[in-house]
This record gives C-alpha cells, structure tokens and sequence, in this order.
C-alpha cells in the first residue's frame, strides 16, 4: 500500500508542476494546451545538462528551454494573437518534431539515463504511518512542487501582482483601464508556465532516471490541463487532483495491489472521465477565467462576447 | 480577410521555407543536402513504389484535414479527430473480420467507420450544446478516454487467438482495399479522399447547410437573428466532421494495416489540424496540406532508412511548415486591418479633388 502511494505520490510531481505552470496562463487568460509540449522540451534540455555536466546544469537547461519555448508561444499568442488552441498544438507537434531530431543527433543510437535524484526523508513528519514515507520521505522535486504550489496560493491571495494577473485574465480591457499592463503580464504568465512545466519534464529524466523518447510524457501535459479544469482554475484543488490523477497514473500497481480485475488501461481512463463529468455536471465555470482564450489589443475596446 | 490567392501564397512559401530548414538541419547531421534531397526524392516521389508510400501516408492527413476544417467552418474546434479515427479504425477492423459481403464488405466496414467516428463526436459537441462544457477540452480528453479503452479491447477482448502482442486479427481480403497499381502500395484510398473533398466542397460552398454553416462561423449571433437553427446546424456539422475522422481510420486499417493495434494512430488527428490550418481551413487545401505532409512522411523515411536520418525530421517540417503559416497570417491580418476601412473609389477621389480645388 505504502508502495503503491509513494510510487503516485512520484508520478503526481511533474503532473502537479506543469499543472500549476498552466494555471500561471490560464489565470493570465492565454490557453495552456501546449503543457505537453514543455514536459517534452524541458525532459530532454534537462537530459542533455545533467548528462554532459551535472544534475544543476541539467536544471539549467530545463529553464532555458522553458523560457525559449515559453517565448514563442508568448509572442504568437500575446503579440501577433494568433488562436491559442492552434499554437498549443503546434508547440506540441514543433517539440516532440524537435526533441526526437536532438535526440538522434546528439545521441544517436546509444541509450543514455540517469541515476535519479535521491529521497530526503523530514524527521518526524515521515514516520507517520503509511502517509508518512509516501509525502515525507521523496525526492527533492516532490517538495518543490507542493512548494510551488504553497507560493502561489499566498501570490494570489496576498500580492498587487497576483491580483494583476487574475485581472488580466478576467477582463484585460478592464485590467488596462486600471493601468495594468496587460501584455507584459502575459508575457511573463506564459513564461513562467512554460518554465515550470518545463521543470517538470527534468523530472523524467533528471529525477526518475527515465530515458529519453519523443514520448516520455506520455500525455501527462494533457492530464495536468484536465486537473486544472477539475480543480476549477484555483491552486489548492488544483493540486488535489494533481494528487489524485498522479495516483491514478499508477493505476496497474493499484490493480495488483487491491486484486482488481480491470486492466490498467481502463482505470487509465479514469482521470479523463472524472473530468468530463465534472465539465458537465459541476456548475464550477464561475471560476474560469473571463477571457481565457481571448486575445487583447490596445486598441480594440469591446470584448467580443 | 486577406485575399484567398495571398494566403496560399503564404502557405506554399512556409512550406518551402520548412523544406530549406529541414534541409539545412540534414547538413547540419552530416550529410550533404543535395544528397538528402536526391533521397528524399527518391523515397516520395520518383515512381510508382515511393508514391504509393506518399499517398497511403497522405490520405489520414488529408482526411482529418477534411474533417477538421468542416467543424472549423462552424467556428468549432474538433480536437478530437484522433479518438473518432481510432473508432474507425476499430470499427472497420471488426467489419472487415467477421463480415465477408463480397464487394460490399469495404462499404459496409467504410460505413461502420464513419458512423463509429460521428457516434465518439457526438459526446462533445452534446455536452457543448447541453451544459457548455467547451468542446476543445472534451473532444481532446475523449482522445485518451478512446486511446486506453481500444487498447484495453484489443488486448483483452478482440486479441487476436495465440498472439504475444496486442492485436486484432487481420481483416479478410473481401476487405482489403482493391490496389489500382500493380506492385505499390496505390489503392482506391486517395480516390476516396478525393471524392471526400470534393463533397466538402460541395456542401460547404453550394449547400444550405453549408451557407448555415459558415453564417455560424462568421457570427453566430447574426445566423440566430435570421432564424437558423444554430444548434442543429453545430451538431450536423460536428457530428459529420466525426464520420470523416472515422472514415480516415477506416481508410488506413483497410488500406494500409489491415488489423487494429493499439498503435494504429500516427497521432494523424492532431496532424490532421495542422494540415487544415496549413490549407487554410478549404477542402482543397486540406487535400494539398494533406499530400504535403506525406510527401515529407514518405521522404523522411528513406532519408532515415538510407542515410540513417532521423524520420522525425518529417515531423519538424510539418511544425515549422505550420509556424511559418500562422506567423505570416497573424501578420498579414494585422497589415490588412492597419489600413484604412473605406477606401475611396475613382468617384470620391474625383470629389475630393474638387473640394480641394
């Protein structure tokens, strides 16, 4: 059991990194479908540092690629207002198109993988039963993204910026009457989603030691989307269903586990129905951000609604 | 909007410009790109052997294009093209086994395609119309919903018998598509294809539905104000969109597979979009987006397997082709709406001078 729930608890990281990531954008109001496509850039610009020059490096490069594939979509999506829906599908096809030519290039045929990243166990907490060793006793990037996450549920509730960004995201023609800048803030909500989830693609490979395909994320970046439209577009239950689709991830070990008879496959479904149903029953659209997918100019003034 | 002529210019120079740069990214891997070109060629478009290669890879592209576009007329976004064109594929695999009608056997496995598509197309634009949940995310999570369920059904319920890997069996050869050249891989499918566009075509340009259709994509409030049934036209055009997804997946079991595997998808219906989006969201264009893209496919695999190039080269220059596109749109509509709305005819500037006289 205890098995089972650190092994999700595990898979939930870099599910729960690119889903605070996109909840960055989407609060900003810019669409975040390209998640997939920052899980795939940032697990091999991670590979490639730590493998050549040490796991801090491959920290590094997950940032910078973050932050160059973050500013492409920034500035196709804010600057020049193309459709969000069709730049998050092309970041995706541009970086599995990209990453699987770096791959062959720099690597060719040799299988390369890293060690992972070691537990750190906090005193007391992880002797809890059960739960204990499953939250408390994980590697580093576990504690990131729950500190991640902690940061910014107080950034919105507490900071000038934070409300900025939910402004923006709501009405951007109303933001800017208040003398926010709605492009610059855009621009650094996209970045930072794409940093974040770019992060949480070094996780891959520089935490779990996994090596590097095309596919490695295996639609994680879409999952991270469906917990964000679960949990409403608010950071604490977007978190919750991080926590319970990562658990979901390991739907085979849960199989083995309890007896079931259900292949995989199928309670693999789970996290996608779960949120279909909550899109449809769940009067929860309150929560989503007014403007989400509109692009905003300056001189534009009524919201095309 | 930019002048239709404009924007196939536009895109035809994205594509060359995708073609220089994957070109350049084979000399950066150490071969010259004359060479890669000549294989490229070789591989996609000299002969009957390497075109046959070309078209089966260009009929999913140029038929989720198809279908993309259909919605995308009715401002709907169908994301979910590749778990109706995983349906299809399912559903004509299962045809294709257990029905032996003779020539009717394609028919009836193509019709079971078809309608397996709409029917997976049907959920989200019903939860569109009944709760508002926004197509775009629940046609794109059905695409996973329909992915692990098809694997879990064809490892565990249609598995072929004494078979290791997941698989159906191989659909009969009443079911195989008839192949129109002898010795390649040339079958009726881009025929279809063909036949497909040109209904695309037709009803989106002479049909009713189709004048409701693009009524609802210009603005939806003004085809409300005339009296269409806005709701009814977004369903048929939706659900239809499906069927063609499905119809795809149909097309490349019996064509080109032969039994469904839980890998049957090529990620086609996401391609598919950028293939639409590549043409220009028109029947015709989705069709040469869609050839395109399968001479790349085609090339890109005879430039790995001669010259041990990455294939994936084929998917960069899809991305980048793509890319170009929207860049150059995006900019070319921003220039169109700079300048000013009414333009003054021969008459006004013939005023105009007077008053200043």
């Amino acid at each position: 059991m205890t098995g089972v729930l650190t092994a999700g608890v595990i898979a939930t990281a870099p599910i729960m990194l690119a889903a605070l990531g996109g909840l960055l954008s989407e609060r900003a109001g810019v669409m975040a479908i390209g998640l997939e496509g920052y899980l795939v850039v940032g697990a091999f610009a991670g590979l490639w540092g730590a493998h050549g020059y040490g796991t801090v490096v491959g920290v590094m490069a997950a940032v910078g690629a973050g932050l160059l594939i973050g500013a492409l979509v920034a500035w196709l999506c804010v600057s020049l207002r193309a459709s969000q829906v069709v730049v998050g599908l092309t970041v995706i096809l541009l970086a599995a198109g990209a990453t699987a030519y770096a791959n062959f290039t720099i690597y060719n045929a040799e299988i390369v993988s890293l060690a992972g990243l070691p537990d750190i166990a906090i005193p007391g907490l992880s002797e809890l039963p059960t739960i204990g060793p499953a939250l408390f006793d994980q590697p580093i990037f576990w504690y990131f993204a729950v500190l991640v996450g902690l940061v910014m549920i107080l950034y919105f509730r507490q900071t000038t910026s934070g409300l900025a960004l939910h402004a923006t995201g709501e009405n951007p023609f109303a933001a800017q009457a208040r003398g926010i800048r709605v492009t610059t803030v855009r621009y650094a909500a996209v970045l930072a989603s794409a940093v974040l989830a770019s992060l949480g693609g070094a996780i891959f490979t520089i935490g779990q030691g996994l090596q590097f395909s095309p596919t490695i994320s295996a639609g994680r970046g879409f999952i991270a989307l469906a917990a964000i439209y679960l949990g409403g577009w608010r950071v604490g239950p977007v978190m919750a269903a991080c926590l319970l689709f990562g658990l979901a991830d390991v739907a085979q070990l849960w199989a083995n586990v309890l007896g079931i008879g259900i292949s995989a496959s199928i309670l693999s479904t789970a996290p996608y129905v779960a949120t279909l149903v909550a899109l449809a029953t769940l009067r929860r659209r309150g929560s989503m951000p007014g403007a989400l997918g509109v692009p905003f100019s300056r001189e534009q003034r009524a919201v095309a609604q | 909007m930019v002048h239709v002529l404009t924007r196939a210019g536009v895109a035809v120079g994205a594509a060359l410009l995708a073609f220089l740069i994957v070109g350049a990214l084979v000399a950066v891997g150490g071969v010259s790109p004359l060479d890669g070109y000549d294989t490229f060629y070789a591989g996609s478009l000299a002969g009957g052997v390497s075109l046959g290669f070309t078209l089966t890879a260009a009929v999913p592209y140029a038929m989720a294009a198809l279908a993309f576009t259909l919605a995308f007329r009715c401002r709907l976004f169908n994301i979910g093209m590749e778990g109706q064109l995983l349906w299809g594929g399912l559903a004509a695999a299962l045809v294709g086994i257990h029905v032996d009608a003779g020539a009717l056997t394609i028919i009836l496995a193509l019709l079971a395609a078809g309608v397996a598509g709409g029917v997976w197309a049907a959920v989200p634009i019903l939860l569109k119309l009944w709760t508002g949940a926004s197509e775009i995310v629940s046609s794109l999570f059905l695409n996973y919903v329909a992915f692990y369920l098809i694997a879990a059904l064809v490892s565990d319920v249609f598995q072929q018998q004494r078979s290791t890997v997941a698989t159906t069996a191989p659909v009969g050869s009443a079911a195989e598509l008839p192949v129109l050249v002898a010795d390649t891989k040339i079958t009726i499918a881009p025929l279809f294809a063909i036949a497909v566009a040109a209904v695309v075509w037709l009803v989106l340009a002479r049909s009713s539905l189709g004048f409701k259709i693009r009524t609802i994509g210009a603005n939806e409030r003004v085809a409300r104000r005339v009296g269409m049934d806005v709701r009814r036209t977004m369903v048929t055009a939706f659900v239809a969109s499906g069927a063609i997804a499905g119809l795809a997946g149909g097309l490349e079991l019996l064509g080109n597979q032969f039994a469904m595997t839980p890998a049957f998808s090529q990620g086609w219906g996401y391609t598919g979009i950028a293939a639409a989006l590549l043409g220009g969201a028109t029947a015709l264009g989705s069709v040469v987006a869609g050839l395109f893209f399968g001479i790349l496919d085609a090339g890109a695999q005879n430039l790995q397997l001669e010259l041990d190039l990455p294939s994936a080269l084929s998917q960069l220059g899809q991305a980048l082709a793509l890319l170009g596109a929207i860049v150059a749109a995006q900019i070319l509509d921003r220039g169109a709406s700079a300048r000013p709305r009414v333009r003054r005819d021969a008459a006004g500037r013939a005023r105009a001078r007077e008053a200043v006289r």
